[in-house]
This record gives structure tokens, sequence and C-alpha cells, in this order.
């Protein structure tokens, strides 16, 4: 790597870091895990920087490194490193939070009992917004899983927060 | 506003904590020394090494911290805090030291950061989640990297006491594991080595996930379990499992509380 491509991949890094973070705290939901996932995935990055830069999307291999890596560090944890999630009342009461702090409870509920596909499926289709095609392929599972597993989320939300009616836009790109 | 849109926003709500600093800087130095590592590059690398960790000091004020009451429970260790990119050695905690000191003979460990053992939730909360409420399940937890920057590896060491389910044999270890795995879509782990307990000694085993990722569990009959799990091609399977069931390790961790605690 020389000069102008550390530049490069500093002002790449600079413009997505705080994005990303976000989505490895969603995933983690641990914000010294997010750290480690995230620098570990920028470390892996930053030695095929040129090449993937070169191919235009050092968000998707950031996106599938960052899956792949938090999914192997799950399965070190599952003897007991398990986190319950739920909203404080610290959190509901906060100021610049928008959103009722209802739905916050039920989606931190439903995301603490998400197997890792299904909630990586959460972050990525709901978080970042990306079509089911993407999330399939950085999964490497079918659209149709992805889409199932989707609903089987929106319908645990449903069922916790009833105020959520059933849109059809929820599930179109 | 749509579903969708109520949903994202309160996931962005979720989300919401301080970014860490220093990021594409560790990144790039670790990086870079890996590859002049692996090229064989020998010469000029520490030279070139001492050069960044003095860049890093400039360009990183924000970096490392180690938190008031470091030696008290559930302290808690994070890069990009203080103005040091590592956690001083002196500052340490025990398990760390003890797992250090098990292992192969090298200067350059480096702990990146961790927390103190924990019951619920470690001590660097998440807006909007909370401690879990199992009556004394512990952990701590640590990043240690191989070279300052990580170039020869990285560790994690991952303690939990009190655990109501540990393993019991290596061979329903594997077989649960790779089930999970295959649940994810991922490839399944290969059984590297098995020591099962003795009187005195462990359930001890490594699984090998790729190429230079291994990971080893000592399960003890008292609910502690201790995982080293490695990225990197300078600790053997053998030397992590000694590493994970070393008595000078064991010794540092305390026992789980009977009663709940968060």
């Amino acid at each position: 790597m020389d000069d102008l491509d550390a530049v490069q991949f500093r002002e790449y890094v600079a413009a997505r870091q705080r994005a990303l973070f976000r989505s490895a705290l969603l995933l983690t939901g641990h914000r010294q895990d997010a750290e480690d996932l995230l620098q570990t995935a920028l470390t892996k990055l930053a030695q095929r920087w040129r090449a993937i830069n070169r191919s235009g999307s050092p968000d998707a291999y950031l996106r599938t490194t960052m899956y792949h890596q938090w999914i192997s560090w799950r399965r070190r944890h599952r003897h007991g490193r398990e986190y319950t999630v739920e909203v404080t009342p610290e959190t509901s009461a906060s100021g610049d939070l928008a959103t009722d702090g209802a739905l916050r409870v039920a989606l931190a509920t439903v995301l603490s009992q998400l197997t890792p596909k299904q909630r990586a499926v959460v972050v990525l289709r709901y978080y970042e917004d990306l079509p089911e095609s993407e999330v399939a392929r950085i999964l490497g599972c079918s659209v149709g899983t992805v889409r199932s597993q989707a609903h089987r989320t929106l319908a645990r939300l449903r069922e916790l927060c009833p105020d959520l009616a059933p849109e059809k836009e929820f599930d179109t790109p | 506003m749509t579903t969708h849109e109520r949903i994202r926003q309160a996931l962005d709500e979720l989300a919401t904590a301080p970014e860490p600093v220093g990021l594409a800087d560790r990144a790039l130095r670790a990086a870079r020394r890996r590859r002049a590592r692996n090229i064989g590059a020998g010469i000029g690398v520490g030279g070139l090494g001492l050069a960044l960790a003095a860049v890093a000091v400039v360009q990183l004020p924000g970096a490392g911290t180690v938190q008031p009451g470091a030696t008290e429970p559930c302290a808690t260790f994070t890069s990009g805090s203080n103005g040091q990119p590592e956690v001083p050695r002196d500052q340490w905690p025990d398990f760390v030291s003890a797992t250090i000191a098990a292992l192969p003979a090298r200067s350059d460990y480096s702990m990146q950061s961790g927390h103190t053992f924990c019951f619920g939730f470690p001590g660097d909360p998440v807006p909007g989640y909370t401690p879990a409420p199992d009556a004394g399940v512990g952990a701590a937890y640590a990043v240690v990297n191989l070279g300052p920057d990580g170039e020869d590896g990285r560790l994690s060491i991952d303690i939990q006491i009190g655990v109501p389910t540990p393993p019991v044999d290596c061979e329903t270890e594997v077989t649960e594991f790779n089930a999970q795995a295959a649940e994810n879509g991922l490839p399944g782990a290969a059984l590297l080595l098995c020591h099962e307990p003795t009187p005195t000694t462990p359930l001890t085993y490594v699984l090998g996930f790729d190429e230079d990722t291994i990971e080893a569990t000592a399960a003890y009959d008292d609910g502690t379990v201790v995982e080293l799990y490695y990225i990197g091609d300078a600790i053997t399977a053998e030397q992590l499992a000694a590493a994970a069931a070393d008595p000078g390790l064991y010794a540092t961790i305390p026992s789980a509380p009977a009663a709940t605690a968060t």
C-alpha cells in the first residue's frame, strides 16, 4: 500500500466508521466486542485495500467479514457469555430519542432472542437498508431465507408491539 | 412514518454510542507489518515499527485508557480514551498477566481492551442493553495483540464463572459446535486436541476453525470455563491448551457468587 492508498483508506474509514460501528454494535450488543469486530475487519480490509477499493465494494467486503467474524466470536461465547437486552428507563427518557419506547423495548427483546443469522438479517435489512439479494449474498443463503427470517422477526415484533400494523412497503427494497 | 422507517429509527437509537478512535491508523499499521513479515522483509521492520509507534502517540491523542479503579471488580479497559494505544503492562488484570505468563515468552504482548470479572453485563454498557439476570454467572474478557498492532496475531481471553452447563466432553462439544455452525450456514470446526478431565486437571480441548484460527477451552467442575481464542500462527494448539488449563491462571479466577448480581 503506498501513500495514496493509505490516504484513501483513511478517508474511507473516516467516512464510514460511524455507520459500520453502529452496525457492529447492533450485531454484538456490546461496545468492546463491536470495536474489536470492526478493528479486525478493517485490518483485513487494509491488507487487501488496493484490490478491493478498485473493485468498488469495500462496504460489501467489510460487511461480509464482520458477519463471519462475529459468528465465530459468538460461538466461543456459547457457554455463558450471553446478554439480555432491554431498554433502560434512562434510555427511554433521553431527550434526543425520537421513536416510541415500546418499539425500542420490543426490538431489544427480539434481538436478544434471535439466532446470529436472524440478527444479521435485521441489521442488514432494516438498519442498513440493503436489498434482500445483497443480504442473501453476504449471509451466504437464499433470498427466500432472508425473506422468511425477516417475516418471522416482524411477526415477533408485532406480538410484542401490537401497534406495528402490517405494511407492504416493509418488505420491499 | 412506515413500519420499516420506525424500526430503522429504533435500531439507530439502540446503536447510539461513542465511536472508537484511531481505527484506520491501527488497521494500517497492522496490515503493513503483517505484509512486511509475510514477504520476509525483516530488515528495517523494527525501525519502522518504532517510527510508527511514535507516530501513533502523536496521531492518537485520545487513544487507550485504563479507567479509574482498574483493580476493582468489573473494571473496564478500553482503547481510545487517554492518549495511549494499549493498556500499560503494570495495569493488566491478574488473569491477563497469568495467561500471558503461561504462553510462549515474548516481549510484545499488547493488551488492547477488556474487563475484569463482571456479573451480568460488563462495565461498558450500551444504551438499551442491561445486565443478564443469570444468578452468579460472571465473565472476564480481554483482547491481547501479539505485537503492538497484532502483526503476529490476536488473542481473546474469555473466562466465565458459574456456568450452569459447562462442557462435559470433547466429542459432545465439537458435535454441538458443528451443529450450531451448520445452522448458521458456516463451516464446522475440527477437534485438534482433547484431554478428558482428571481429578486434578480440567477438561481441555482445542478446536480449529480455519488455517489460522484456534480456540482452546478448559472447563472445570465448578462451572469455570476458560476460552482462549487465537487468530495467527505464532501459538500452537498445544501451547494454547496448556495456557487455558494453567493452574496459575485458574488461581486468579474468583468463585461465582450464589446470589444474583448485576
